[in-house]
């Protein structure tokens, strides 16, 4: 039992008591709760695995199930990103960060959210916070002309593979992989090795979505300059 | 083999210190959800024998690791103002009064913003509750030298605390003699 030592100076009372206020954010608990429980599924799987080696007999057929199932979870996609993008925001959009008037105060690794709505017609209207596979997946959403909503999510880790049947273009000098499906558009590309996604509805041009990433992706690319919105 | 298991099942009973903690030793409040998270992350990849000290002790030190390891590998990003401070006051609990927020974030600059040595000492101590033993330990100090270090951390924090608000002074009863 922990018995931490009790100070008698008030200011370090209330020093303790500011410091004890402060709550980790539920979507930080949440994130954290569901990679716990994924990893408990993944060692029950493993133990049940070892439990069938005395069905001697249905052990053949059961090990080709057991190697599917216990495979190396298949790492995650961009697809995945856009299907948590999909299911909305939580929360109200996040402020514009006070050091840096074109970014807004929402990061993962490093990597902060574009702050469009003083140079683009493109202003933060929510975001939402995921785990995909242990990595951090935050978005925020955007809403544009005609009220048209946009998500652009930020994956943690290392980048992701692009996505099958996407076509690269490079715009502003930031290479971008396109891909239309039905009802969707989805551009991603790379900041800082973290693989940046905007999805939105198939209505959204391929220009447009191509200069936002453009724009997003061009403040890390060194020597090139923001490209023109069209 | 030595030592117990790290009880992965009562995990979250710690989030919010190392959450604190966390917030303390880099100074930005986004980038401590990063660091907790990842700290996790870690933690649960595979079963984790404890050699002595307890649950928190051990978070502390990978938060600790996993920060040194951010910092090398030049994972900084720009300090920026939490989401937190301007839309989820209610991660905050009894600091969701904006005055008080702001004494929030005073505290936890103040605290960032320390010579390493002293705000390790407070940290462990203050921040994420060890005992002077366990904050000994965790840094590679004797309990002595935790106890002078914290002392001096705490003047310097203190010291740059504002002032709380005084309760206004209570009108004199007139007294007709």
């Amino acid at each position: 039992m922990r018995t931490p030592e009790t100070p008698h100076d008030p200011s370090v009372i209330r020093m303790r008591a500011l410091v004890e206020s402060v709550q980790a954010p539920p979507a930080l608990r949440a994130r954290i709760e569901a990679e716990r429980a994924r990893r408990a599924s993944r060692r029950s799987r493993r133990r049940a695995w070892a439990a069938g080696g005395a069905v001697a007999v249905v052990i053949a057929a059961l090990a080709a199930a057991l190697v599917v199932v216990l495979a190396p979870a298949s790492p995650p996609t961009v697809l995945d990103a856009t299907a948590l993008a999909a299911r909305g925001p939580e929360g109200p959009a996040p402020a514009r960060d006070p050091a840096d008037p074109d970014a807004l105060a929402r990061s993962v690794d490093g990597v902060a959210f574009p702050a469009w709505s003083g140079e683009l017609p493109w202003r933060a209207t929510g975001e939402r916070s995921d785990t995909l596979d242990g990595r951090r997946a935050a978005t925020v959403y955007y809403s544009g002309p005609g009220a048209t909503r946009l998500a652009y999510t930020i994956v943690g880790g290392s980048a992701l593979d692009w996505p099958e049947g996407s076509r690269r273009t490079v715009r502003g000098g930031v290479e971008v992989w396109l891909l239309r499906r039905p009802g969707a558009v989805v551009a991603t590309w790379r900041e800082r090795g973290h693989q940046c996604v905007i999805s939105g509805p198939a209505s959204v041009s391929d220009d447009v979505v191509l200069t936002l990433a453009a724009r997003a992706g061009s403040r890390s690319t060194p020597g090139y300059g923001a490209p023109a919105f069209d | 083999m030595n030592g117990r298991l790290l009880d992965r099942d009562h995990l979250g009973d710690h989030i919010d210190r190392l959450f604190r903690a966390a917030w303390a030793m880099c100074g930005s409040r986004d980038e401590a959800e990063d660091l907790v998270q990842e700290t996790f992350v870690r933690v649960l990849a595979r079963p984790r024998r404890l050699r002595g000290g307890d649950d928190l002790a051990y978070l502390v030190q990978v938060l600790r690791n996993t920060l040194a390891g951010r910092r090398r590998a030049g994972r900084r990003g720009p300090l920026t103002v939490s989401i937190a401070d301007a839309h989820e006051p209610a991660d905050t609990g009894a600091a969701a009064r904006p005055e008080e927020m702001a004494e929030v974030r005073e505290v936890f600059s103040a605290i960032a913003s320390l010579p390493g040595d002293l705000r390790d000492a407070l940290v462990a101590v203050d921040v994420a509750g060890l005992s002077y033993a366990e904050a000994g330990r965790l840094l590679g100090a004797k309990e002595a030298t935790i106890t002078t270090r914290l002392h001096r951390a705490r003047r310097h924090v203190t010291g740059r605390m504002s002032t709380p608000p005084q309760p206004a002074p209570m009108p004199r009863e007139e007294v007709t003699p």
